[in-house]
């Protein structure tokens, strides 16, 4: 098949573009900046492009519907809140007009996140899974859910109106050799880390096992029009992680118990609200901003399995030992 | 309750948001951006009730009693003149026009309605920096002589300034990026020196990936002191420093790190011992401001411009900044902005 992965030189991208290849795919590496492209992508059957979907010019636009799927990773996640917005949501919103006005019938896989969920709204150890409901406050959230969410109604708008073949993947904490310190630990101050809980489990997707899944909803016909959790099985709690992680970091480690983080969240909640917004916490300590990343959730990591028949080709053991013993 | 718009959504948009939801007399009936899912998104994020494409549409349905343009400067004037002609106060962000001839078109039409004008001077109205002012004033550092400003670590890759692929606004601007820059360090050291007599600047491009000059250096003269001011793109870390000398004493205002000394006659024991006392107080006073959510070194003058603003147009005092202070500050950009380049 031909395939576009936009974003195709960042983390993830280049383990999609490679993934894709080894199936026997024609892939176009779709990327911004003018750096010299990976080594993986002289691959066989992979094209590099320089484009930019904040302004689509008319030989990308060729190519994008001459495509039979494209792999959305395209983001902007750092910088100025509208920043990220433009690189985010009206750069989606380009490329699929560029699709609409041409008609497209190809499959366009979305990667969104695991941040576009309500969990303020999910009792502690609840379940997160695909048919969780998504944030319905998101003044109260960050940048990255308010871009995710708006990227996902763009796109649902896009489809409600062509009728379009999509599928939205939505992976968790994404690692990998190219990116081990994970912000689901605490929140990193130089070399300290104030590690929020210890005990959580963190829902994982290791990058490897991303691509393989990206690459079987490009492929899978059953995939058509559904929402897929990407989290890899047996999350691992906090503390494992930082086990393999520390060794390379050596961070002074200053540990919150998740019970003293609550109280301590939620009394600030309580304060803002009483003093109208006169006293308001520091970033890390706004409760509900934070409960998707610290608080404890059942995440079900099933349905790719049962829907599709994929499992992740590398296990957790042996995915960890890839990050953190090449 | 004063009815406010807004247009141009960008990064500092949101600033004004924030501060604006904490003035209790202010009330944001629209936002126009021409980006219409930012748009609907931002109104949608502030709890806002209407977002608009269309400014003269917004001006017309919402009739704003103040309109904050906080768009690229390149659409200031026609914009703040809509405004003003529809019969609006309006605040708008530095710089407030490309030229100083486009400043002087807008000051004729604010003068000729009788509205408020007012550009976001941010460090003019730091704390600390109000708070040096006050003492030169009240004498207290004798006669000023001297006044520097150095504003550093601008045009950093964060705000956008080396995207080669989306150009910046502020590359389109007769001065180029500097001029995005310029007008903070210009309004702080313009109270102090009084009326500018002479003017010498020198520029350049030192980082041979940026898109144009990264460091300025100008020299003003006034009537009894001598103002440096220095933007410098390459600088770090990010700094916004003040220091003024007087013939009886000086005062240093870090404004990013919210710390404030003087400096006197006195012996080496004295001077050491009141400098750390001051760093320790500032320290103190940062992480109270930090856990209660107050610790706003960048923008904390908008609040105080924003509040004294909004009083004046309640009529309940005066204006934060006064016609020819801007005046005096635009005509300063233009006579930096146009100095010889080189080193």
């Amino acid at each position: 098949m031909r395939v576009l992965v936009t974003g195709a030189v960042g983390f993830i991208g280049r383990y999609t573009v490679t993934e894709l290849a080894r199936r026997g795919h024609e892939v176009i590496a779709l990327g911004r900046g003018t750096a010299p492209p990976p080594a993986e992508f002289n691959a066989p059957g992979v094209t590099v492009l320089r484009g930019d979907l904040r302004k689509v010019d008319d030989s990308l636009a060729e190519r994008l519907i001459a495509q039979d799927a494209i792999v959305h990773l395209a983001a902007t996640t750092t910088g100025t809140p509208r920043a990220r917005f433009e690189g985010t949501v009206v750069a989606t919103e380009r490329m699929l007009a560029v699709l609409e006005g041409a008609s497209w019938h190809g499959r366009l896989v979305h990667v969104s996140s695991l941040a576009v969920y309500g969990f303020n709204q999910v009792p502690r150890r609840g379940v997160i899974n695909e048919s969780t409901p998504l944030e319905p406050h998101l003044d109260r959230r960050d940048d990255y859910a308010w871009t995710k969410v708006w990227q996902e109604r763009v796109i649902r708008g896009w489809t409600e109106r062509t009728g379009a073949d999509l599928v939205i993947v939505r992976p968790g904490s994404i690692y990998g050799p190219e990116r081990r310190v994970q912000h689901r630990l605490g929140r990193l101050r130089g070399r300290v880390l104030l590690l929020i809980g210890g005990l959580t489990p963190m829902p994982l997707s290791y990058v490897e096992n991303l691509a393989s899944l990206l690459a079987t909803c490009v492929e899978h016909p059953s995939a058509a029009g559904e929402v897929l959790n990407a989290i890899d099985p047996k999350p691992p709690r906090q503390w494992r992680y930082l086990q393999r992680l520390w060794p390379s970091e050596r961070f002074v480690i200053l540990p919150i118990p998740l019970p003293i983080y609550r109280v301590v969240t939620a009394a600030y909640e309580q304060i803002e609200r009483a003093s109208g917004g006169a006293v308001s916490p520091p970033g890390f300590l706004v409760r509900y901003e934070m409960t998707p990343s610290f608080e404890t959730f059942s995440y079900s990591t099933d349905k790719p399995r049962a829907l599709l028949g994929w499992t992740p080709p590398v296990r957790p053991s042996e995915a960890l030992r890839r990050t953190f013993d090449p | 309750m004063t009815r406010v718009a807004i247009v141009g959504l960008g990064a500092i948009s949101f600033e004004h948001l924030t501060k604006l939801k904490r003035i209790p007399g202010a009330r944001i009936v629209g936002v126009c951006d021409l980006e219409p899912t930012l748009s609907a998104a931002v109104a949608e994020r502030f709890g806002l009730p209407d977002a608009f494409t269309d400014y003269a549409a917004m001006l017309a349905r919402t009739r704003p009693e103040v309109v904050h343009v906080l768009t690229p400067p390149q659409s200031h004037l026609s914009l703040a003149r809509a405004a003003l002609e529809a019969g609006a106060h309006v605040v708008i962000e530095k710089p407030i026009t490309p030229t100083y001839e486009e400043f002087a078109e807008l000051r004729a039409v604010a003068e000729e309605r009788g509205r408020l004008m007012c550009e976001n001077y941010t460090y003019r109205f730091a704390p600390l920096v109000l708070r040096a002012l006050e003492l030169a004033r009240a004498g207290e550092l004798g006669d000023v002589v001297g006044v520097d400003v150095s504003y550093g670590g601008v045009l950093g890759r964060e705000g956008g300034y080396a995207d080669h692929e989306v150009l910046h606004f502020a590359h389109s601007l007769p001065g180029g990026a500097l001029q995005n820059f310029v007008t903070h360090p210009l309004s702080v050291a313009l109270p102090f020196l009084g009326p500018v007599e002479s003017v010498t600047s020198w520029r350049r491009r030192l980082d041979p990936d940026a898109i144009g000059d990264d460091e300025l250096r100008a020299l003003l003269g006034g009537k009894r002191a001598w103002a440096t001011v220095t933007v410098s793109g390459n600088a770090r870390p990010s700094h916004f420093v003040l220091r003024v000398q007087g013939t009886t004493g000086a005062v240093e205002v870090d404004v990013l790190a919210e710390v404030l000394h003087r400096a006197e006659d006195a012996g080496v024991l004295a001077t050491a011992t009141r400098r750390g006392l001051t760093e320790l107080g500032a320290a103190a006073a940062w992480t109270g401001r930090t856990l209660t959510g107050r610790r706003d070194p960048w923008f904390a003058g908008l609040r105080v411009l924003l509040e004294r603003f909004y009083r004046a147009v309640a009529g309940e005092g005066p204006p934060p900044l006064a016609m020819e202070e801007m005046d005096a500050v635009n005509a300063a950009v233009r006579d930096v902005l146009g100095g010889d380049r080189g080193p």
